[in-house]
């Protein structure tokens, strides 16, 4: 087949010709030999982002509702508030644990960690008009259980071990901060001194375990 | 340190026992692709032969066990550091698979433990579609010829090692797997010229969109009309394209550039299974009145071979280097270095050419290969704000020129093509959009 407006070869597939879309004419090929080489059907693929967008979106959309709603009933905000923070720990402590996938365990254990955390930061501020029942108490003491779990997980699933390093790690500096922040404020130091301690020591246990991965994986995460 | 013809451990004869950490830094030229990686831009390109008969997947699963030892740096994939990002390598490798989705479809990253690129087949089409920070094109081709190698091996043909291709008998080497840009480095040296920006060609993109419209041309053809010109085969190109996109807004009178990327192996003397490549851009400022062809000849005549001179090129690295080695970036943490590099890229980088014209050149291979290939093509993942872009590769003799782009407009395609065959250059074309076949 060619195109005779464009001058050029096509398949012998083509009807039209891809360039100009007039009627192919079944010519002699001036390039003989060639084989048009295949596409499949393409299918549509929708970008994987816009199912969280939607979520997002919803998500938005109920809390701007409770808290007009909220507005006009009670004349203020601070009950609908309670819902904007308590959905996404509802979505993190009861629905998320069903999708985790046993390779991104630690990932999902963390990212629980700080939703938890923030929320117990919102909590403190709110009804017990302090940071400090959370800082010293609730913060590291999720992060703590955070960590042990992190730990049996390294047992579970050897073959992900190592990226509980950097989990440990970040466990770590939240119960440093803690610590001295409670130290600083004359707070009971217990929790905060079992945080750091425990990921301290577990970074130590991972590190004697998977010596050489654990090097590796230090200088790669924190190479500048 | 200056790179001179130097043979590697392993070409001396000497033991090689160099093993690739599990984790590697990116090269300079790699940092950017994760940070300037979008939802519809995958940073991502393909490079596929054409074979006589349709591929057996067994086979080529088998095949790509085997050459795994030989490439570690594919078989990885990309992990976030505090500072820059890494690569690890992966345990599941697991990745060939039935041509799924629209060429050059983004990767998963990150969160996976496959490598950052995937063996694709379809029919008689075998292929690779690689992340960029893995490696330029020509690593990418030295692999898939490996890779097409031990194919054809297992399938009983006797293919001998002629040195064109990395053998699997031979162990990766150190130089193999260095930033051959932090070698070619050097620290006084002065600034590139600051560029203008480019007209930019505007047609409606359609998101996760991909079309392909491929040229076979013969390269006697070509060579035929550029000698007595006296430009090379890819002076010729570039022109023919920037008239191309001229004709298709002949009222435009801005500078139009095409960026040519410059493979640096040939210039520094080494061999590099990772990026080391550079952009020249190349372009004309069209006239008041009518331009022709010849007028865009002589405008970019010598430019190419002039922008490529070693001395310039180790400008340009030394200035992406020094850029990546200072301090305030080096230290600022990857959260928030990566919208910056993005943005830089996206508003900066982007707006200096309107697309891009690779020419990977001949690609050689023993006769025993060549006589199980039809042809080979190169596919750009283009840029978002890049709606074209161009890729070139000989063999048999025949040169294909690959157009991809995420819109369904084909005008500077089909003038380029128009062109081509007005010079009495035979061409055939093809399409990835099945609309113009029989029942569809």
């Amino acid at each position: 087949m060619r195109c005779r407006s464009c001058n050029i070869d096509l398949g012998e597939e083509y009807v039209r010709c891809p360039l100009c879309g007039e009627k192919a004419s079944p010519d002699e090929p001036v390039l003989s030999g060639l084989r048009t080489a295949e596409y499949p059907d393409i299918k549509y693929r929708k970008n994987p982002k816009s199912a969280f967008l939607i979520y997002v979106i919803i998500y938005a959309i109920l809390c701007s509702a409770a808290i007009v709603a909220d507005l006009i009933i009670n004349r203020r905000v601070s009950d609908s508030l309670w819902a904007v923070f308590l959905l996404p720990c509802v979505w993190a402590i009861l629905f998320r644990p069903l999708f985790i996938h046993k390779l991104y365990i630690g990932s999902y254990i963390m990212q629980d960690a700080i939703y938890i955390s923030v929320f117990m930061l919102w909590c403190a501020k709110s009804y017990m008009r302090d940071f400090s029942y959370a800082i010293y108490s609730g913060v590291p003491m999720i992060c703590t259980i955070s960590a042990v779990l992190i730990f049996v997980g390294i047992f579970l699933f050897p073959e992900k071990r190592v990226t509980a390093l950097s989990y440990f790690i970040a466990l770590f500096v939240i119960g440093l901060i803690t610590l001295i922040i409670s130290l600083a404020c004359g707070y009971n130091c217990v929790l905060p001194a079992a945080c750091t301690v425990s990921s301290n020591l577990f970074i130590t246990v991972l590190a004697m375990l998977e010596p050489n991965e654990v090097r590796g994986e230090l200088i790669a995460r924190f190479r500048a | 340190m200056e790179i001179t013809e130097e043979k590697t451990s392993a070409q001396n004869g000497v033991e090689n026992d160099y093993v690739l950490p599990r984790r590697f830094p990116l090269d300079n030229a790699a940092t950017i692709y994760p940070a300037a990686r979008t939802n519809t831009y995958a940073c991502t390109y393909r490079i596929c032969f054409i074979m006589k008969e349709d591929v057996d997947p067994d086979i080529l699963r088998q095949a790509a066990k085997d050459i795994i030892p030989r490439f570690p740096t594919f078989f990885a994939q990309l992990r976030a550091g505090l500072f820059w990002y890494y690569f690890e390598q992966t345990s599941d490798n697991d990745i060939v698979v039935e041509e799924p989705y629209y060429p050059c479809y983004r990767l998963k990253l990150l969160d996976s433990d496959k490598p950052a690129f995937r063996i694709i087949y379809y029919k008689r089409r075998l292929g690779v579609e690689v992340f960029h920070a893995l490696g330029d094109g020509s690593s990418s081709i030295n692999m898939l010829k490996t890779l097409v190698a031990r194919y054809l091996t297992l399938k009983g043909e006797n293919i001998p090692d002629d040195g064109s291709f990395p053998s699997l008998d031979d162990k990766p080497t150190e130089d193999e797997h260095a930033d051959m840009f932090q070698r070619v480095y050097e620290k006084r040296l002065g600034k590139p010229e600051k560029e203008t920006s480019s007209y930019q060609y505007k047609a409606k993109t359609i998101p996760n969109y991909f079309q392909a419209v491929h040229g076979i041309v013969p390269v006697s053809d070509i060579k035929a009309v550029s000698k007595p010109m006296g430009i090379t085969l890819t002076e010729f190109l570039v022109a023919n394209l920037l008239y191309a996109i001229y004709l298709n807004d002949p009222e435009n009178r801005k500078e139009i550039k095409v960026s040519v990327p410059i493979n640096l192996r040939p210039i520094f003397g080494v061999e590099s299974l990772r990026n080391f490549s550079l952009f020249t851009n190349v372009g004309f400022v069209p006239k008041d009145g009518e331009t022709t062809f010849d007028d865009i000849v002589a405008s970019i005549k010598g430019k190419i071979k002039e922008n490529a001179q070693r001395e310039n090129m180790k400008k340009a690295v030394s200035r992406n280097v020094g850029s990546a080695r200072n301090p305030l970036l080096r230290f600022t943490p990857n959260v928030i270095k990566r919208p910056l590099l993005k943005a830089c890229y996206h508003l900066a980088g982007q707006s200096k050419f309107m697309c891009s014209l690779t020419n990977l050149g001949i690609c050689e291979m023993p006769q025993e290969m060549l006589d199980h290939i039809d042809r080979m093509e190169v596919l750009l993942g283009g840029a978002p704000k890049e709606t074209l872009a161009c890729a070139v590769t000989c063999l048999n003799d025949m040169l294909n020129i690959s157009f991809t782009g995420t819109t369904k407009e084909v005008s500077i395609q089909k003038n380029f093509f128009r062109l081509l065959s007005s010079n009495g250059i035979r061409v055939r074309v093809e399409s990835s959009n099945k609309e113009s076949w029989e029942d569809k």
